[in-house]
């Protein structure tokens, strides 16, 4: 087990290192540049880039950017003078990641129940009514249902409020639920044939035969291993919750690093974007590498392979 | 004391052959999944939609031309900007009259802006008095364009990755699965905004960018096909008459996995259709006057409690398609392969 968390880790420093490295070539081949003031004297400009450090050859450039990313210092802001970008994303990171676990603890909750009703309830009008809303919330855009949301709850019938972040938990629930939708469709669907599956498994037979009453089959035995392969699931989910949420953030005004990370493309300030993109990998290969330690604990035959 | 077959009647049958006889004809593979896809009235009413959008995608060049849509007259925008929807019949919310947050009483736009009598625009017009419908048409144009060429990049890409992976095996396949690993593990946002950025905003750039997150999981599943199909006798068949490895694979392999090709198509349009509508909300997507689902939508969110028709519209077309999409999609899983299905 441990050599296994070991080798894992292992990939994924390796991995981040590419990551770094991929956007720190590709930022500088990025068409413009931030001081493209024409009122900017030769003199000036040189002293800016001096301040950035980009009077420095491009090898010892690349050197410092790696030893400060992995001391977690991404550089100065070029578009907030005298900010650094660690310092940016610190601020924004815990509303963006509160976001993301309400988000994605909602769906999978909402997932979990509606998945085990569904696969009850197999081919009667629940099961279809379920059917057709986790496909409806699997063809709707995160942002698009924010949108709508704003429209209905914020403005034709204005119960929640539609801007803000950190003043009241009600701010949340728009927010939340616009997120939520896309791993809650995505749960029903898997749980829902995950159950079917082990509803006609031999161990459910097996328990049948030794006279369980329903309720206790479902509960302990189809319920409990349909549950697992959820986790399997988390990752990519927490992948669509990134996409999702930096939109998300525009449209409800809250300030995570979505926010940011869509502020600093049109002002192209380069540290900033660098900055997110690599924290945003991270995030989502240490997310796929906790799911993927948990199933293994979780389920003992995934250990084997 | 042997038997005589004279002493034995044949009961229910004219003949022991017409007993043999199997009446269902034989089916070939796509005949059977489009026997069994018929049956599921949802993807077949998605398969109709799409096919009379894509149809009206293209024939609407001859009457919704680009500089139609786009153009405006800049002395009028006082008398054409945001006029609401007027289907010309008394049916509320849908007959030129808005009501304004605030106002208790309905107002009708057409007469206060001075509308001549007579014109009306059947979805409304945007913020410089340009018809809704004609751009909500270009747009869906725009959109379907590059969802559908950046699927076809990922088909080609991904279907060769897979099977030339899958096929070689070994070292090659270890090295390539571990270079589809690191991809996949760096979120799509990110490729698509980096690449946006790099190769700035044209139709091609997004199409490109879209591309080169699409293709991975088309790869992977067609690898593992192909890691299961060259086992097959008739892989190993033809690799002992003496085949050529291209051969096999654009005759054997790749004909034996359309059906699983042809699903991830149908799954990978809408998550395009979608990257394109999610450029354009940060900015890097289709640049004004060109118009995209995407860019409507997000050009007019500002504007959305005052007039939510000029969002909900695109919005609403954006849906759709995906929907349409992703029911298909499913149809067809079942249809290819009904034992999935079987509850």
């Amino acid at each position: 087990m441990w050599k296994y968390i070991l080798k894992r880790l292992g990939w994924l420093v390796f991995t981040l290192f590419l990551v770094i490295t991929a956007t720190f070539f590709l930022m500088q081949i990025m068409p413009g540049t931030p001081f493209n003031n024409p009122k900017l004297t030769p003199d000036a400009l040189a002293q800016l880039k001096a301040t950035y450090g980009l009077d420095l050859p491009l090898w010892q450039q690349y050197l410092n950017y790696l030893i400060g990313a992995a001391h977690g210092d991404f550089g100065i802001s070029f578009q907030y003078q005298n900010q650094p970008v660690s310092m940016l994303i610190g601020q924004r990171l815990p509303v963006s990641a509160a976001l993301g676990a309400q988000a994605l603890v909602v769906g999978v909750v909402a997932g979990l129940i509606m998945g085990a009703v569904s696969a009850r309830n197999k081919n009667n009008k629940i099961d279809g009514v379920l059917g057709i809303l986790s496909t409806l919330g699997i063809s709707v855009p995160s942002f698009i249902l924010g949108i709508v949301l704003v429209y209905l709850f914020g403005f034709q019938w204005p119960i929640f409020p539609v801007s803000g972040w950190g003043d009241s938990f009600s701010e949340t629930i728009l927010p939340t639920i616009a997120l939520a939708v896309s791993p809650a469709a995505i749960t029903t669907r898997f749980v829902r044939s995950e159950m079917i599956e082990s509803l006609s498994s031999d161990y459910v037979q097996l328990a049948k035969a030794k006279g369980l009453s329903d309720k206790e089959i479902v509960n302990k035995h189809a319920y409990r291993n349909s549950m697992i392969p959820v986790l399997t699931l988390i990752g990519p989910m927490a992948a669509g919750l990134l996409t999702g949420s930096t939109l998300i953030e525009q449209i409800f005004s809250i300030p995570g690093i979505g926010q940011q990370f869509v502020l600093s493309i049109p002002s192209k300030d380069f540290p900033v974007i660098m900055g997110t993109t690599i924290v945003y990998a991270a995030m989502l290969m240490f997310m796929i590498l906790i799911t993927d330690i948990l199933t293994a604990i979780v389920d003992p035959r995934v250990r084997l392979q | 004391m042997a038997a005589n077959t004279e002493d034995f009647v044949i009961v229910g049958a004219q003949s022991s052959d017409a007993n043999e006889h199997i009446s269902k004809p034989a089916l070939s593979f796509w005949q059977d999944a489009w026997r069994r896809l018929k049956l599921n009235k949802l993807a077949v009413i998605s398969m109709w939609f799409l096919i009379f959008i894509l149809a009206f995608a293209v024939v609407s060049n001859i009457f919704v031309p680009q500089k139609a849509a786009n153009a405006f007259n800049s002395d009028k925008v006082g008398v054409y900007k945001n006029l609401p929807p007027n289907s010309g019949l008394p049916i509320p919310g849908w007959d030129g009259k808005i009501k304004a947050p605030g106002d208790t009483t309905v107002t009708d736009v057409y007469a206060s802006q001075g509308v001549p009598d007579g014109e009306r625009f059947i979805l409304g017009t945007d913020n410089i008095g340009r018809s809704v419908a004609k751009r909500v048409i270009v747009g869906l144009r725009i959109s379907l364009l590059v969802a559908i060429v950046a699927t076809l990049i990922d088909l080609v890409i991904g279907v060769a990755y897979g099977v030339f992976s899958g096929w070689k095996g070994g070292w090659v396949d270890n090295v390539m699965q571990r270079i589809i690993e690191i991809l996949s593990s760096i979120p799509n946002l990110i490729i698509v905004t980096m690449l946006g950025l790099l190769l700035g905003s044209g139709i091609l750039s997004i199409i490109l960018a879209i591309a080169m997150t699409g293709w991975l999981s088309m790869a992977r599943q067609v690898r593992n096909m192909t890691l299961s199909l060259k086992e097959r006798d008739y892989v190993l068949a033809a690799k002992t008459l003496g085949e050529s490895s291209s051969k096999i694979a654009v005759k054997h392999l790749i004909p034996n996995m359309a059906g699983t090709i042809i699903v991830q198509i149908m799954m990978t349009v809408p998550s395009a259709i979608m990257f394109e509508a999610v450029l354009s909300a940060i900015n890097l997507g289709v640049k004004p006057p060109t118009a995209s689902l995407g860019s409507l939508i997000s050009d007019a969110q500002a504007m959305l409690q005052f007039y939510p028709y000029q969002v909900l519209i695109p919005s609403a077309m954006l849906v759709l398609i995906s929907l349409a999409f992703i029911l298909l999609g499913d149809g067809l899983r079942d249809a290819f392969d009904p034992r999935a299905s079987e509850d």
